[in-house]
């Protein structure tokens, strides 16, 4: 045995270690003060601090300038070989329905569809944001379609990052009203206010409507307008509630609320020079506190006179409880299938039925018409990032879901309602359309159609967020016209 | 008396476990019913899409794969933590040297920072480095945050040892090697086990670095359950049925090294004492 001269080794080689651990911490701590990407500014036409793939640029180029014929698109599609669609990945049917349907289509054209499960769109563009921060552009990101609306599209647009116009340029466009001077193409060139600039094309039709579990509240009960509203949660206190602001389906219920309530207003003292109802159509930016507030003072006045009346919510005019706000749709429709409420809502008109059918709601559930005249309508839409690793794929795909049998298809299997423009099918394909739609439960085409209303500017969504966290279930008991000047003055 | 607190230790361990089991089997369950009205075994023939275990055991809900990833993953970050974090968990323990409170204060920096703030930054990071997308960058990424949880833990478990053991060894002939191997890996194996476990665990939960660096591809098991719990919904039979997917791994992995440490030391008195 061999007997060393240093009996006690120093014990500091584990000292790189240690620096390297504490180097990744203070990596992490650092990545905290990073530049957000989003606030990065937008430069015109395709970034010019992007580094872009030169095949796919020229690509692009040759497609935006009416070049290439579909063939040409659909040949270099095969070549890319495969597209990455990025969507919310929380949906058993839409998943099933990808993988069945759309993903054997596109292979029978030598693409393979990779779907990405993302937990929510946001994902989906903070990848795009994270790539283009670190200079990928054309051809060398990894997103190449986003099933996405509102907030999302209008940071994608902002950062200009969106690949296009494209969607008058797929052969599939012919099904939808593309020529802004046609008053019905409205809703599929504005995202919720922001202008799509044909660099997204409708792919869901939402409609907000709500149903009611006939078991508990018999169905001539139910409320047709906001007033009826008001009137059934004073007679049954604690029978209902709304999904808590910035979730979609809860801002959704207040912008309902603060339309409906504001048009009441003005037909009761129309001699005042108030703003009009397309107020709320346009940018809130163009608007002067006071019109900000008085347009808004009538919903969000309603909304605190409901608050004792709500679930959890004292019961009685003046006492003070603890509404429940649920934090989703999913929550808000797991309430009503407890039978704790009667009452829920949400984007698509064939839900009730979709959710009786998996279970998740009783057999006893109907559609009702409510608010009349005020059911809000938008399409979401698919969008290609501007660095898409595929963009030729990532066209062929989105032309693909724009075909009529896939809309048909999605309307049968899953229930997401069709988003073509329906004036624009034949009386063959509405009759094909017709057999594959789910029962609406209650309710049926004519109505909806009748009780459609366009929905607000995205602009006024984070104000309405902010201001209902404040004034509703902060309870601020300042006057509501300074806490709109307040919410105005800080961004 | 002892029989009692051992039932009542088992009932509270399966509980939980049952009831998901059932959410996971239930077809129509709702408030205030205490079992499913309807189960998942009469509702699948008359469903068109495959719901509850048929959609988990489907290929499309790509359940398995993800949990594979899960446990790869998984087990990569612990294995590459260990080698960061227990030498420098060594010194920490052991040595004084300047600067030691500042390294000490930047390994617990990944603890105060939210995983959400840093995501996006260490998301730009390993695009940069070419790793965003793969499998070895989420890995690399999740050994940030394990990385505070495994240097603590190792420190205590480190500050146990006494290192005359080690000189002892040394003065009659044992190598640097042989120290590790037949000194201090035995004696302190239940901390490090304890430790292990701590990342693994930390690992399979994390939800927005995984998305993020991991680019939406290479789901796991929590990003699938995040998918559809993340906005506050209720526990559908496929959420129940992840959810306890999710478990599987950390309880294997808890059996698997109670079955490897049993011999020698108590596993579980170890992880009482942290």
């Amino acid at each position: 045995m061999v007997i060393r001269r240093h009996v006690v080794p120093p014990r500091t080689w584990a000292l790189p270690f240690a620096l390297l651990a504490a180097f990744a911490g203070v990596a992490w701590a650092q990545a905290t003060t990073a530049p957000d990407p989003a606030s990065a500014t937008a430069a015109p036409a395709l970034r010019a601090d992007l580094e872009h793939d030169a095949p796919a640029l020229a690509f692009r180029d040759a497609f935006l300038a009416g070049d290439l014929d579909w063939p040409d698109v659909l040949e270099r599609a095969g070549s890319e070989g495969a597209v990455r669609w990025y969507h919310w990945g929380g949906s058993e049917e839409l998943n099933t329905w990808i993988d069945t349907v759309v993903a054997p289509n596109l292979a029978a054209e030598g693409i393979r569809v990779e779907s990405v499960r993302v937990p929510a769109t946001r994902d989906a563009v903070d990848v795009v944001l994270a790539e283009a921060a670190a200079g990928r552009g054309l051809g060398r990101g990894s997103v190449d379609l986003i099933w996405i609306n509102g907030d999302n599209f209008r940071t994608l647009a902002q950062a200009d990052l969106l690949f296009g116009p494209f969607a008058d340029r797929v052969p599939n466009a012919a099904w939808y009203a593309l020529d802004p001077a046609d008053p019905a193409a409205a809703i599929n060139l504005f995202d919720l206010g922001t202008p799509t600039l044909l660099r997204s094309i409708p792919w869901f039709a939402g409609q907000y409507v709500c149903y009611v579990d006939t078991a508990r509240l018999p169905l001539e009960r139910a409320p047709r307008d906001h007033a009826d509203l008001h009137a059934l949660a004073r007679e049954r206190p604690g029978r209902f509630t709304y999904v808590r602001p910035p979730d979609y389906i809860g801002t959704a219920f207040v912008q309902q609320a603060v339309v409906a309530l504001y048009a009441d207003a003005i037909a009761s003292d129309a001699a005042d020079a108030a703003p009009t109802l397309d107020a709320f159509l346009n940018d809130v930016a163009a608007l002067g506190v006071d019109d900000v507030a008085r347009l808004l003072e009538p919903g969000f006045a309603y909304l605190r006179a409901l608050e004792p009346f709500l679930l959890g919510g004292g019961g009685a005019e003046g006492v003070r409880g603890a509404p429940v706000y649920p934090p989703s749709a999913a929550a808000w429709e797991r309430l009503v299938a407890g039978g704790e409420i009667d009452l829920a809502c949400e984007d698509n008109v064939f839900h009730a039925q979709s959710a009786v059918e998996r279970g998740r709601l009783p057999e006893s559930v109907r559609t009702i018409v409510f608010p009349e005249g005020a059911m809000r309508v938008n399409k979401s839409f698919l969008a290609i990032p501007a660095n898409a690793p595929n963009p030729a794929a990532a066209l062929v795909l989105a032309d693909h879901l724009s075909s009529f049998e896939s809309h048909v298809s999605k309307l049968e299997l899953i229930g997401y309602p069709i988003a073509l423009d329906l004036p624009r099918l034949t009386s063959e394909q509405r009759a094909v359309a017709l057999a594959a739609s789910p029962d609406l439960r209650g309710v049926d085409y004519d109505d909806l159609a009748e009780h459609a209303a366009p929905d607000m500017h995205a602009s006024w969504v984070p104000l309405i967020d902010r201001l209902w966290e404040r004034w509703i279930a902060g309870a601020s008991p300042r006057a509501f016209g300074d806490v709109v000047a307040d919410t105005l003055a800080t961004p | 008396m002892a029989r009692v607190w051992r039932w009542g230790w088992a009932l509270g361990a399966t509980l939980p476990f049952a009831a998901l089991v059932v959410a996971s089997l239930a077809f129509r369950w709702s408030w205030p019913d205490l079992l499913p009205t309807e189960w998942w075994w009469e509702a699948r023939r008359t469903v068109r899409l495959p719901i509850g275990w048929d959609y988990v055991a489907s290929s499309a809900s790509r359940a398995l794969p993800a949990l594979l990833t899960s446990v790869t993953v998984a087990t990569a970050v612990t294995a590459l933590g260990l080698v960061v974090a227990w030498p420098a968990a060594r010194v920490i323990a052991h040595e004084r040297f300047r600067g030691r409170q500042a390294v000490e204060l930047a390994l617990l920096a990944p603890l105060v920072v939210p995983e959400l703030a840093v995501a996006l930054g260490l998301a730009v990071s390993a695009v940069q480095l070419g790793v965003a997308g793969t499998w070895w960058g989420v890995v690399a990424a999740h050994v940030v945050p394990t990385l505070p949880y495994l240097v603590r833990t190792l420190a205590a478990v480190e500050q146990g040892f006494d290192r005359d053991l080690a000189d002892a060894a040394r003065v009659h002939g044992a190598d640097a090697w042989a120290v590790f191997w037949f000194l201090r890996l035995p004696l302190l194996a239940p901390g490090v086990a304890a430790a292990a476990l701590f990342a693994f665990l930390l690992s399979t939960h994390l939800v927005v670095l995984t998305v993020l660096v991991g680019q939406g591809r290479g789901e796991t098991t929590a990003v699938q359950l995040f998918a559809r719990l993340g906005g506050g919904a209720a526990l559908d039979p496929v959420s129940a049925a992840l959810a306890l997917l999710l478990t599987l791994p950390g309880v294997l992995l808890l059996v698997v090294l109670d079955g490897v440490l049993r011999r020698r030391v108590d596993l579980r008195g170890a992880v009482l004492r942290m």
